[in-house]
């Protein structure tokens, strides 16, 4: 499988391998793995690849997002699938882990302009279709026969709710936690992880996520109230334009719709991810 | 299976290493190994072409009768650390390895790394890794692991750190001295609240003096025998 995988990134001139390189290989628990190619153990290039499913809507999310935020996402380098295997080939950033401690209550410079830029994004051509109300359809769906079906319900009551048709459409990273946020040697912030780049296009999700990381990591209870009380929240929603009484209303379907877009994750994931959406029932209808 | 999930079991993962380098069609496998289990996981996760088993007495057997037959050799847990464990040298294996496969055949394998911290907590494996030192055959760490493969008449050999272990690896760590440090620098850096401040600052001065490697307690190998 590697040398079909090394073969192909060669012959497109996406990495030379003819010159000493490195390779440190990571598996998942999911259907693909992921490589980075290194030259002196400095990193050069990413590859993720599967030979069990496709990864052509991933790379053309990842492609979306370069365009769209090309200070913040790793360059997208290619796609292609050859002899069964599907390869994704993104440039590889050396990154600083985001001490949760050290954020403060204000946007890090990287964040404001993220939250700015999202009116303009664009995603990838798959993602059109998913407007806020077929979202809000499919999310009430898939939680008909789950485990928490009830909660669901009450959440997404329409008089509770509120409309959502109305809202701007602003595509989403999807996964919008401090994981997946990394700081580079210059202090630029970097954005990993998009494979569900514009599956969703509800704006405040990604803020949403990016409040629950914070409290998490910081081993405090999930926001609650106000985004107007919240320093972060308000300034966040300010730079999307979104006013922040619809934030607040939203935060319940923001929890169900993460947990949707985790719909195909491992059980593992699945189960704890339940687990908090049930802990956040306090928090989101404050 | 969970079609989505493939490789959500830890054993799913340890096959998936073992098909990483790629072998020449028709895929005819050999996996040596002393324990029925694991010639049984090694061989489950083949696919496609013929896989047969046996323990590393009865591989020697089969190098002295054939040769040019098998278009990889599986070897796990078959090498070791020590020298002349159970009276077999890994120099042997190996070469009898290279002289069962056909042109262009992968011989792939995991072993115990001998330097690991965890496993230097005995004083029985200090004293073994004194002994490896003067012996030619043993394998300490993945310099001794390449030169073996060489010594076999193997070629393009590479020989990484397994992480986490072999029971549920997750990935596997390049042994080059700049990769590795720089590699295990940012695994202990991103993952810095899982220890204790103490836990930490210990893990970062290993990284920091090259010695990442030492956190971890297997070593995986791939080589060709040239065409």
């Amino acid at each position: 499988m590697l040398s079909t995988v090394l073969e192909l990134v060669d012959e497109r001139g996406w990495f030379d391998t003819a010159t000493p390189h490195e390779k440190a290989i990571h598996l998942t628990r999911g259907h693909c793995l992921w490589m980075l190619l290194s030259r002196g153990g400095k990193l050069h290039t990413h590859v993720k690849f599967s030979d069990c499913l496709s990864l052509e809507v991933e790379a053309a999310r990842c492609a979306a997002a370069s365009r769209s935020y090309p200070e913040l996402a790793p360059r997208f380098v290619g796609y292609a699938r050859h002899r069964g295997i599907d390869i994704l080939v993104s440039s590889a950033v050396e990154s600083a882990a985001i001490d949760p401690m050290t954020f403060g209550d204000q946007l890090p410079p990287g964040l404001a302009d993220y939250f700015s830029a999202m009116p303009r994004a664009r995603a990838a051509a798959d993602a059109a279709a998913t407007a806020n109300a077929a979202l809000l359809e499919k999310v009430a769906h898939y939680f008909e026969a789950h485990p928490l079906a009830a909660l669901a319900r009450q959440w997404l009551e329409p008089s509770r709710l509120g409309p959502i048709a109305d809202l701007a459409t602003m595509p989403q990273h999807g996964d919008f936690v401090l994981n997946n946020l990394g700081r580079l040697p210059t202090g630029r912030l970097v954005v990993f992880d998009w494979e569900d780049y514009g599956a969703v296009s509800l704006p405040g999700l990604d803020l949403f996520t990016l409040e629950l990381s914070l409290a998490d990591r910081r081993g405090l209870a999930p926001a609650r109230g106000r985004a107007a009380d919240r320093p972060l929240a308000r300034e966040a929603c300010a730079a999307m334009g979104l006013p922040q009484s619809d934030y607040d209303r939203l935060m319940p379907l923001y929890a169900l719709v993460f947990r949707y877009l985790k719909r195909n994750y491992g059980p593992e994931v699945r189960e704890r991810m339940d687990a908090e959406i049930t802990g956040l029932a306090g928090a989101v209808l404050a | 299976m969970d079609l989505r999930h493939p490789y959500s079991d830890p054993s799913a993962r340890v096959q998936l290493l073992y098909r990483l380098p790629t072998a020449p069609a028709p895929r005819r496998l050999l996996v040596v190994a002393e324990s029925p289990e694991l010639r049984s996981e090694v061989a489950a996760g083949w696919g496609s072409g013929e896989v047969m088993a046996c323990d590393s007495a009865g591989f020697l057997r089969l190098a002295t009768e054939r040769s040019d037959c098998f278009d990889a050799v599986a070897l796990p847990s078959t090498l070791s650390a020590r020298a002349a464990s159970r009276g077999i040298r890994n120099g042997h294996l190996l070469r009898a390895a290279c002289r069962l496969l056909t042109p262009g055949g992968v011989v792939v394998g995991h072993l115990e790394h001998a330097r690991a911290l965890r496993r230097l907590k005995r004083p029985s494996a200090v004293v073994q890794l004194i002994a490896a030192a003067f012996d030619g055959d043993a394998i300490c760490g993945p310099t001794g692991c390449c030169r073996l493969l060489r010594q076999a008449g193997l070629a393009a050999g590479e020989c990484y750190y397994v992480q986490p272990h072999m029971h549920s690896p997750m990935g596997l760590v390049p042994s080059e001295a700049a990769a590795a440090r720089a590699h295990f620098l940012r695994a202990v850096r991103s993952a810095r609240h899982h220890w204790r401040a103490s836990g930490h600052v210990v893990r970062l001065a290993l990284c920091w003096a090259g010695l990442g490697g030492m956190l971890q307690g297997e070593l995986f190998f791939w080589a060709r025998r040239p065409c």
